[in-house]
């Protein structure tokens, strides 16, 4: 806290991630005013997850769609900073309004490379950088100061778990309704709740974008 | 048209309302990774919608990851 203070003293902008627990599923809108009175320009809530060795996640489908009822509820009453989750999804539901005769546009996922403090490199989500799997060589592509960056690019789709990815992906476009918006999910997601990069569904997705969705038309 | 399509038609007026209240915010900050400018075309809107995912921003929350 004595951190932001200094940032805002300087008038220096700056955005915030809540994790959302199960504990704190029923006080949306006292979440919601504790970051307007915190002075962010943006907040993001992430609905807890199962990632790496954290194995716990919001299994309450109708606790989570709930909380965001309640949270934009008070967003919508008072729109003091931005959410970033509405403003993904109000984005999506503005261009869908405005432009009824639109075309889908072409699916491109970023490589996303991350780098670990040793120069090691993965692909896709920056969680897998601690992950281990046999099946995917702990996802490594390889290491910067052996390689450089431009070369290990060059191996993304030769790679299992990013082949294993996009097939999921396919399915998801081909089976969900909601692809849309989650554009088929994440790599990290799959992979930690299913064993595999090759899945469709997760817990992460229904509860921050299928619930969300519901939430935010209902409320409306 | 999917079930979806149709639900968010069916509120058009009441999500333009809180686009735009969405959009002026959005359009205050220094972020200019957040979709939302001041800038209110389709173009520019459908480019930051694309753009919010091809920098993460759909997992980790902000670019650069968690």
């Amino acid at each position: 806290m004595q951190g932001i203070k200094y940032l805002r003293d300087k008038d220096v902008p700056f955005s915030a991630i809540c994790v959302v627990t199960e504990n704190t599923l029923d006080h949306a809108a006292e979440l919601y005013q504790f970051f307007c009175e915190l002075g962010c320009h943006s907040v993001g809530f992430n609905v807890e997850e199962r990632v790496g060795i954290h194995t716990t996640c919001c299994n309450s489908t109708q606790k989570v769609r709930l909380f965001w009822k309640k949270l934009f509820g008070a967003w919508s009453q008072s729109p003091e900073i931005v959410v970033r989750e509405f403003n993904h999804i109000l984005t999506w539901m503005h261009i869908l309004c405005a432009d009824a005769e639109r075309s889908e546009t072409a699916l491109q996922h970023d490589i996303f490379p991350s780098i670990s403090r040793t120069g090691d490199v993965v692909f896709l989500s920056p969680e897998f950088l601690d992950a281990h799997s046999s099946e995917y060589q702990n996802f490594i592509v390889g290491n910067v100061r052996e390689h450089s960056l431009v070369e290990l690019v060059k191996e993304f789709h030769s790679l299992n778990y990013v082949s294993d990815f996009l097939k999921g992906v396919k399915r998801c476009r081909r089976e969900c309704g909601y692809f849309e918006i989650c554009r088929g999910g994440d790599a990290s997601n799959k992979f930690f709740e299913q064993g595999t990069t090759n899945a469709t569904e997760t817990v992460h997705c229904t509860n921050t974008k299928q619930q969300l969705t519901k939430a935010i038309l209902e409320v409306l | 048209m999917s079930q979806l399509h149709e639900q968010v038609r069916e509120k058009e007026k009441e999500i333009q309302v809180a686009a735009e209240k969405n959009r002026k915010l959005a359009g205050k900050g220094a972020d200019s990774s957040l979709e939302g400018s001041a800038d209110n075309s389709l173009s520019t809107l459908t480019a930051g919608f694309n753009k919010s995912w091809n920098k993460g921003w759909g997992k980790s929350g902000h670019p650069g990851g968690n």
